[in-house]
């Protein structure tokens, strides 16, 4: 716009709206954001677990890498129509053809349309992963990380929580026959308040399984640890081995003690779910404008707003490009 | 998030209709209304940290007498402050001065007022976003206060917070016969909370800076030829918006673990009396590391807006231009950006790996170079100057004499082998208040006394703005200088009874003596806000640049600028220190050609 | 008071391809995951692969192809600084561990 006045006209400043300006610095806030939060993530993962006592692995902590490569396409396509539709609406402010401007602002919000719908499918695909953790109790706070402690609650719970997947699995007849004596000769010991936590763990792991996870086992063996996941010095190294559940029917259901499970929960979800929370916020964003489309008051005038939706949306992308092999593939 | 762009159509004051009382004054969406609204708050909690200072400063210096006023909350321990309220007392201290007074007032107050006003533009970028950034501080304000009334009292691990004494959950109603330590309870987490809006609040208004000094100078304004207060508002915008992103995932990450039962920050093998979290994995050195990333930045954003506003007062009262004025620019922007790299002098004691500490030392100790030119150049602007020693002068030259010893004391404890022995003393402690009281709330006064006429049509009385000045420079030395001495002499950081220790107890006298200057200086405060309130509605009636100063905010108005701020967009022809011999003047404005070209520096 | 967009700016076409490598390079992460499992092979080309994604989305659906010149101010010294930042945590929490693997330190009485 004209200022009536001589003068030297050197535009003062950069030539980006104001808004896209604060946009990208809106964005560089929010990548010392997550920065600080997958700083954390690579800072609690490499300090503080061993090789005896490694970072949980997917199969323990129900992620499943696949689930995680679908969120990530479905977020890259909604990248590509969320550009597509201010490309269409740039294309809409560039012809004078009015019948061809229509129809190319239609299309911008069929595509911006769609993005919101691939934005719901992300958050759809994230509820999912995230119940299949609420449903084996992974979560920060009831994850099951047992230690040593006479009295603790959080064994004990551990132990009140096995009994219930014991007598359902019982009920349910969903194991194989050999496991479901095992699993009744372990309720049985634990009615019984013969067995402390530690044991039951090992019953339903099983000793092997235990020593497998760990490489580097046998220093700890020689080594004491808190942890019930180890067994201990006072067991002989030559004990025989203790038959898991898990071992026989891999398929029961019953929860076991994950080193550093808390830990992994703790960041997991901390980080899924900012990330979860900045694309609800984007698509509270698509909402409004589609709601302004269908009261028709959605036009050229909004193409730097849908550009700098945009320019979130794609960082929210990035974001997740590097969220997925860090917590999935890595 | 506004997405679209303001235009700067506000400096041509088009017709608006006309705004009722609250969206004039409450609601407002002008720097102006919003910049005063920061103002007040500030002065109040000013009010709120000094009363919280004052009972530290009682407790330390009588320790065993009964506190004034409130003796009869404390029934249980005969009258005399409890050691959990002690602790609640010098956290609360801190965390109201640090980010409810000095930052308000720096970016909060100066930067909103001033910015516009000073590059020629209208407004801010985003008006409604300003609006915002000062009303979500009021939940922040509720959620602090409130914290003193819930169960366990308010936050008390120190300003700092640390975990493992901060982040522990409180098992649910036990309050302050908790296992876990009292002032890791819900206090805590309403701290935690809190803070969490005032980053919110400071990263919003500082987008709006960057992207108002950036987007919107008048004709002519161009980078290097901004007041140094812009400068350093531009700057330390620039902090703010990097480095509270860290402290914003610091401060959930704790809230996660006090509430959901994370562990970031609790390591294995914690226990508490009877009681232990169960699981660990966490970390306390990750929260250090994370809080002090932003913290050692939020000192510097709380000093360098000082250092611009003394910069340009010094130069109007000198009738001087700044010296080397670009050497100033250079050593903000390196400050700043050495700033990012030191925050581990905060951490020498903590256990850090000690070659990280080495390589925190080096830089920390750079660090002392640009301050020591910013120095230099105000020591050099005011040699053979013309010096008007008026009240904002006289605080000018108040931070930089004091800013010397504050600057000196910080050099100290950059020396890892010096730290090892000062940390956690009252050696630092001196460091702090006189770099935040002595120097940066100095800055800020002198700057309230320098703007007063701009902001309200008003003067405020000089002579009483004297009498508020000696009486603030006789007694913070009397209050701060001999922590210097006891804090050598080895008395610790945050014990509330001090004669518990026959080393320490012999420094009680001294003790007493900073008390009773404390007590004094407080009382000395209430001049000010006697003559900020009388000035507003009874003070003298003010010229349009009584300063004669050369900044565009004199340009406007008569004095206070109307909506828009300026009636047409100004030219910027000069540099803002155009002083010395101008014909017959001794100043130029900044909208004015100048005639007589002034010797480079 | 500005001017959006004085340059021609990506077509549909490169749009398109750009969409092509990103979900190619999608696969190939997951593809490498599953053939190396975990590791510091996998991990270093896993990442690597993240950051030509993100290089790619940056450039090209950010615009920053050609916003650059004016953005990279404010861009390039964060990440400088955050990048710093998570190396200098990874150093001190990590280094100490690593330099011994198993060891454990006994409980006093052990």
């Amino acid at each position: 716009m004209a200022h009536d006045v001589a003068h030297d006209t050197t535009h003062m400043g950069l030539p980006l709206p104001n808004g896209k300006l604060a946009l990208w610095l809106f964005l560089v806030t929010e990548i010392t954001f997550f920065a600080a939060l997958i700083g954390t993530y690579m800072l609690l993962r490499n300090g503080q677990p061993t090789i005896a006592m490694p970072w949980p692995s997917p199969t323990d902590v129900h992620l499943v890498e696949w689930i995680g490569a679908l969120n990530t396409f479905v977020l890259i396509c909604s990248s590509l129509t969320m550009v597509l539709c201010h490309w269409c609406l740039s294309e809409a402010k560039k012809t004078s053809d009015s019948a061809k401007k229509q129809a190319l602002i239609k299309k911008a919000v069929m595509h911006l349309g769609i993005t919101l719908a691939l934005g719901c499918v992300f958050l759809a695909i994230k509820a999912v992963e995230y119940k299949a953790k609420f449903d084996h109790q992974i979560l920060p706070g009831r994850i099951f990380e047992l230690k040593d402690e006479k009295n603790s609650t959080h064994n004990n719970r551990y132990v009140q929580v096995v009994k219930v997947q014991l007598e359902q699995a019982i009920q349910d007849n969903s194991v194989n026959a050999e496991a479901m004596k095992m699993c009744k000769d372990l309720l049985a010991d634990i009615e019984g308040n013969r067995i402390t936590p530690k044991e039951v763990n090992e019953r339903i792991l099983g000793t092997k399984s235990m020593k497998a996870k760990h490489p580097g086992l046998a220093n700890i063996d020689k080594l004491p640890s808190t942890y019930c996941d180890l067994p201990r010095k006072s067991k002989p190294a030559d004990a025989p081995l203790v038959k898991g559940i898990l071992e026989v029917d891999s398929h029961a259901h019953l929860s076991f003690s994950i080193p550093y499970g808390n830990l992994w929960a703790s960041a997991y979800f901390a980080m899924t779910g900012f990330h979860a929370i900045h694309v609800f916020g984007g698509l509270v964003v698509f909402g409004m404008y589609l709601v302004s489309a269908l009261m028709g008051k959605f036009g050229t005038d909004h193409e730097l707003a849908i550009e700098l939706t945009g320019l979130y949306w794609h960082f929210v992308d990035i974001v997740w490009i590097f969220l997925f092999p860090m917590l999935y593939l890595v | 998030m506004n997405s679209h762009a303001e235009h700067a159509t506000d400096a041509h004051g088009h017709a608006h209709p006309e705004l009722g009382f609250i969206r004039k004054y409450v609601f407002s969406e002008d720097h102006k209304i919003i910049g005063v609204q920061f103002l007040f708050t500030s002065i109040i909690f000013l009010g709120l940290g000094g009363i919280l200072a004052l009972l530290v400063r009682i407790q330390l210096a009588w320790p065993h007498a009964e506190i004034p006023f409130i003796h009869n909350y404390f029934p249980d321990n005969g009258g005399r402050m409890p050691e959990s309220f002690y602790n609640m007392c010098f956290t609360m201290h801190a965390s109201v001065m640090i980010f409810f007074v000095i930052i308000p007032f720096l970016t909060g107050a100066f930067g909103n007022f001033t910015i516009p006003l000073m590059i020629g533009a209208g407004d801010m970028a985003f008006p409604k976003l300003n609006m915002m950034s000062y009303w979500i501080l009021w939940p922040a304000f509720v959620l602090i206060s409130f914290s003193f009334f819930v169960d366990g009292g308010a936050a008390a691990s120190g300003w700092t917070a640390y975990p493992t004494i901060s982040s522990v959950a409180m098992p649910a109603g036990q309050g302050l016969a908790s296992p876990a330590a009292p002032g890791s309870g819900p206090g805590q987490v309403l701290w935690l909370l809190s803070l969490l809006c005032v980053g919110v609040s400071s990263m919003m208004g500082s987008v709006n800076y960057i992207t108002t000094i950036i987007n919107m100078r008048a004709p002519g304004m161009t980078l290097y030829r901004m007041p140094m207060t812009i400068w350093a508002m531009f700057i330390t915008a620039i902090l703010q918006a990097f480095a509270l992103p860290v402290l914003t995932v610091a401060l959930i990450l704790q809230t996660l673990d006090k509430t959901i039962g994370t562990t970031f920050f609790l390591p294995d093998g914690l226990s508490f009396g009877n009681w232990s979290p169960e699981v660990g994995g966490g970390q306390p050195l990750l929260w250090q590391h994370l809080f002090w990333f932003y913290s050692h930045p939020a000192v510097y954003i709380m000093i360098l807006p000082s250092m611009g506003m003394v910069s340009d007062i010094l130069a109007t009262f000198a009738r001087r231009p700044l010296f080397g004025y670009r050497a100033m620019i250079y050593s903000i922007a390196g400050i700043a950006g050495l700033g990012f790299i030191v925050w581990g002098h905060h951490m020498f004691q903590s256990g850090m790996d000690p070659r990280l500490g080495t390589g925190f030392m080096v830089a920390t100790i750079m660090i002392a170079l640009p301050s020591a030119i910013k120095v230099f150049n105000w020591l050099g602007t005011i040699y053979r100057g013309n010096l008007q020693f008026t009240t904002p002068m006289l605080f000018a030259l108040g931070f930089v004499s004091l800013f010397i010893i504050g600057g000196l004391s910080g050099i100290f404890m950059a020396a890892t082998p010096v730290d090892i022995y000062i940390h956690d003393t009252y050696f630092i402690v001196a460091h702090i208040h006189y770099v935040l009281f002595a120097s940066s709330l100095l800055g800020i006064f002198g700057g309230i006394y320098y703007w007063f006429p701009k902001m309200f049509g008003k003067m405020m009385n000089d002579n009483v703005g004297k009498a508020h000045f000696f009486l603030t420079f006789v007694l913070c030395n009397c209050t701060f200088f001999p922590m210097h001495m006891v804090g050598l002499a080895g008395l610790r950081r945050r014990i509330p009874d001090i004669t518990a220790g026959a080393l320490e107890a012999k420094l009680l006298p001294l003790n007493e003596f900073m008390s009773i200057s404390a007590l004094l200086l407080g009382l000395a405060q209430l001049i000010f806000v006697a003559n900020f309130l009388w000035s507003i509605f009874f003070g003298a009636k003010a010229s349009q640049n009584p300063w004669k100063s050369n900044t565009l905010e004199w340009t406007t108005g008569d004095p206070v600028p109307g909506h828009g701020n300026f009636d047409t967009v100004p030219i910027v022809h000069c540099g803002p220190y155009e002083y010395g011999e101008h014909g017959d003047k001794d100043n130029c404005p900044q909208t004015e050609k100048s005639t007589t070209p002034v010797a480079a520096h | 008071m500005s001017d959006n967009h004085d340059h021609a700016g990506p077509g549909f076409q490169t749009y398109m391809m750009v969409f092509g490598a990103l979900c190619v390079c999608t696969a190939l992460s997951f593809v490498f995951n599953i053939a190396l499992g975990h590791g510091m092979t996998s991990a270093t080309l896993i990442m690597f692969v993240a950051v030509i994604k993100a290089t790619l989305v940056g450039a090209i659906f950010m615009h920053l192809k050609f916003d650059w010149g004016k953005l990279y101010c404010i861009i390039l010294p964060v990440c400088v600084v955050t990048v710093m930042m998570v190396i200098i945590l990874s150093i001190d929490a990590t280094l100490v561990w690593h330099a011994a693997p198993d060891s454990i330190v006994p409980y006093p009485g052990e």
